[in-house]
This record gives structure tokens, C-alpha cells and sequence, in this order.
């Protein structure tokens, strides 16, 4: 079986130091890596780098698969409607022959934002606004889930949602990385530990 | 392009178009400015129609392009903020494809406004008739110039807190050849002289700015998310 991402020593430098240690991961179908790490010890950046939304700035990258990312910033628009999110979503992510998409109806459904499908997201509280951004994974699925600090602002049924997501999506071939500083997945399954360590100044 | 390539691209136009019309002040802004100042000038100077006459190309055209400049505030940044602009680099996405379907949509709200109600402005400032198409010929040619160089001064200083003032220092060196070019036709073309040299000089503009500035405006977003 071929892993969806391979990394090998890569890391990213800003202001020419390296934010992190060189970081080795081969990420498989059907597992699922949380990322650990002290404050500013570059977790965010290294999520962002095998989103692609950073060059990784030394080392190898290779995805081979699609991803789907999601950061602190939402990636929500205030003055849409929930339901013209998701649509959005939907329609700007390319389509994966392998996965099958939810409706924007079913996906906000499942977000538990059923009430509020004509609400501007702007109205939303901070974790509805999560569980929006959230449920873009279920309108636009991909193979590997990049999700920084998925449970910020959940309240523990929401946490519980997210764990689910990810079981499915796991036993649906899909693979995820995961940064998590309280709460970390609770799954029945192993979880791969991915230590990083702060770059250049701290060694 | 096959269909499933253009569909982000077209999703990301109608979700410009419909956030521009539920804000329905994008688009009035910079048609307030047009008329704004295309209203004061005869109070300013005198309504003489010669001397409006003489002065109405030019000062139709600065007023677009000031109008245009305010317009250009909102175009990456409350994508920046929110975290929709890093998204464009997720996956295999075609950013300078994203880029120029940005800048359109932002022509549509921002441009094809004050370029449709022109002839009311020129109106205004006693144009001839004769040259008012001449007039919305260079506006047509021009104003996605001013896009394509405002979109890519407004991702440069998309990091910096008050890039209002370094965004206009940014746009007008470059934008000074399209505002001499166009009133220029125009008076050409008042005074009978040929203008065929003055638009194919506007377009070879517009050329140049369409195949270069897309690049350098993805490049300078992806500095700024970096």
C-alpha cells in the first residue's frame, strides 16, 4: 500500500531559521498521527506545510492524495448563510471519484446546525462556526484530513462528533493528521505520535 | 478548460457576486465618487460647456480611477482574515487562475458600474456625443488595467496594517500611461486626429498587465500567507 503523504526531513524556515526540527512521516490509508508539541514549537506550521499552503522550505514532500485542510482561521464566510458555505465549499474543492460527498442539507444536519441553515455564519458562535467549517469535510471529502486544533471551542457533544467523523473516515481508507493541545481523539484505535520540536534556536 | 476545472472558478465568482450584492454599497461607492465629482467641478470651475468640454475625458477618467483605487480595499483582505485565502493553495488549485476570476468579479462590482452610467457623467460635462463611445472604449480597455495593477499593489501591502496610503504610491506610477493614453484619444479624436495609435497602445497595456500581473499577485498573496 502506498502512504498518502510522505515527508522526508522537511521543515520550513521563516526569516531563514528553521521553525522546526526536520520532520519524517510516511502517512498510510486508514491511520491517523496526532501531533504533539510544546507551545510555538511549530505544529501549526507544520500542518500548513503539508497542506501545501507552505513551501516546505528543505527536504521532500510528496502527496499522493487529495487533502483537506483546516486551520485556525475557519475558512468561513461571515456574510454567507451556512447552507451558501457549504455550497461553496462543495462546489471550489475538485470532486474525488473515490469518496462520496454529503449534501450541504445532510452535512449541516450531522453539524447539528439543522436550525440554523439560513443563518449568516457571522451570527454563529464561535463553536457552530467550528462545526461549520467542520462539516466542509463532509460536503468536500478528501483523503487526508489536515486539522489544526480541531476540538477549539466544542462542547463535549461536539467533541464526540468530531471523533466519530474521524473513525469513519478512517475506516473509510482515509487518513488524518491532527494537532491537539487539551483534548486528543479518543478512538479505538492506535494513534500515531508526531513530536515536534522547535527549530534551530532551541537546539 | 473542462467543466471540472472551471467549476471552482465559477464558484468562487458567484460567491463574489452574491457577498457584492448583499453588501450593495461595493458597487455604489465608487459611482457616488464618479458623480460626486463629476458634480462639483462645474460648481469648482465655472459651468462654461467649452472649458467642461475640454476637461471632461480627463476628469471622467480620474474619477474612475480614484473611485477604483477606494474599491480596492476588500479584495484579498477579508479573505486573508478569515482564512479562505489559504485554502486557494490546498490541493492542486490554479491560483493565478483564482487570481484573475478574484480581479474580474471585482471589475463587474466596481467598474462595469461606473463605465454603464458614464454617458450620464459625460452628460453632464457637455461631452459631444460623437465621443462619448470613444470615451467607454477607453474605459473598457483601461479599467481592468487598473484592476489587474490595484490587485496586485493590494496583495503586496495585504500584511501591512494601513496599506491604504503604500497601495495608492504603489498603483499611480503604474497607472499614469493608461489615464494618458485614454484622455488622449479622446482628445485626439476631438481634435480630428487619428486615434488607432492610442488604443492599440491601451490594449498592448492591457496585454502586458494581463499576462504578468496574475503571476506576481499569486506570488505576492503567497508571501503574505507564508
Amino acid at each position: 500500500m502506498k502512504p498518502y503523504l510522505t515527508a522526508n526531513q522537511v521543515s520550513f524556515h521563516r526569516h531563514s531559521e528553521a521553525v522546526f526540527q526536520p520532520i519524517d512521516l510516511e502517512l498510510y490509508p486508514a491511520t491517523i498521527c496526532v501531533v504533539t508539541g510544546a507551545n510555538g514549537s511549530g505544529k501549526t506550521t507544520l500542518l500548513r506545510t503539508l497542506a501545501g499552503v507552505l513551501r516546505a522550505s528543505e527536504g521532500e514532500l510528496t502527496r499522493d492524495a487529495s487533502i483537506a485542510f483546516i486551520g485556525h482561521r475557519a475558512g468561513v464566510k461571515d456574510d454567507l448563510s451556512c447552507i451558501e458555505n457549504l455550497v461553496f465549499m462543495q462546489r471550489f474543492y475538485p470532486k474525488q471519484a473515490n469518496r462520496h460527498p454529503l449534501t450541504p442539507h445532510q452535512a449541516l444536519k450531522q453539524a447539528g446546525l439543522g436550525p440554523y441553515i439560513r443563518r449568516l455564519a457571522g451570527h454563529l458562535s464561535a463553536g457552530q462556526r467550528r462545526r461549520l467549517a467542520l462539516a466542509k469535510l463532509l460536503v468536500a471529502p478528501a483523503d487526508v484530513w489536515l486539522l489544526d486544533e480541531p476540538y477549539t471551542s466544542l462542547d463535549t457533544h461536539a467533541c464526540q462528533w468530531v471523533d466519530e467523523l474521524l473513525d469513519g473516515h478512517l475506516s473509510d481508507q482515509g487518513a488524518a493528521i491532527v494537532t491537539a493541545h487539551q483534548r486528543q481523539p479518543s478512538l479505538a484505535r492506535t494513534l500515531h505520535r508526531l513530536e515536534v520540536v522547535a527549530g534551530a534556536r532551541a537546539a | 478548460m473542462n467543466r471540472s476545472k472551471a467549476q471552482p472558478l465559477i464558484a468562487l465568482l458567484l460567491s463574489d457576486l452574491k457577498r457584492a450584492r448583499r453588501h450593495g454599497g461595493q458597487s455604489l461607492l465608487p459611482l457616488v465618487f464618479l458623480f460626486s465629482v463629476v458634480a462639483m467641478i462645474p460648481l469648482g470651475i465655472g459651468p462654461g460647456p467649452n472649458l467642461l468640454q475640454a476637461i471632461a475625458p480627463g476628469m471622467i477618467w480620474v474619477a474612475a480611477l480614484l473611485s477604483g483605487l477606494l474599491a480596492l480595499d476588500g479584495l484579498f483582505k477579508s479573505d486573508f482574515d478569515d482564512g479562505t485565502l489559504e485554502q486557494w493553495w490546498v490541493g492542486d488549485q490554479p491560483v493565478i487562475r483564482l487570481v484573475l476570476v478574484r480581479l474580474g468579479s471585482h471589475w463587474l462590482i466596481t467598474a462595469l458600474p461606473v463605465i454603464v452610467l458614464t454617458p450620464v457623467a459625460a452628460q453632464m460635462l457637455y461631452l459631444p456625443n460623437a465621443a462619448l463611445g470613444l470615451l467607454m472604449l477607453t474605459l473598457l480597455i483601461g479599467t481592468p488595467i487598473l484592476s489587474l495593477v490595484g490587485g496586485l499593489a493590494s496583495a503586496l501591502t495585504l500584511g501591512t496594517r494601513q496599506g491604504g496610503a503604500l497601495l495608492g504610491l504603489l498603483i499611480f506610477p503604474l497607472i499614469v500611461p493608461v489615464l494618458i493614453f485614454s484622455t488622449g484619444a479622446v482628445s485626439a479624436f476631438l481634435d480630428g486626429l487619428p486615434v488607432r495609435p492610442y488604443l492599440l497602445l491601451l490594449v498592448a497595456l492591457l496585454v502586458l498587465a494581463l499576462s504578468l500581473v496574475p503571476l506576481a499577485t499569486a506570488a505576492a498573496l503567497r508571501l503574505n500567507i507564508e
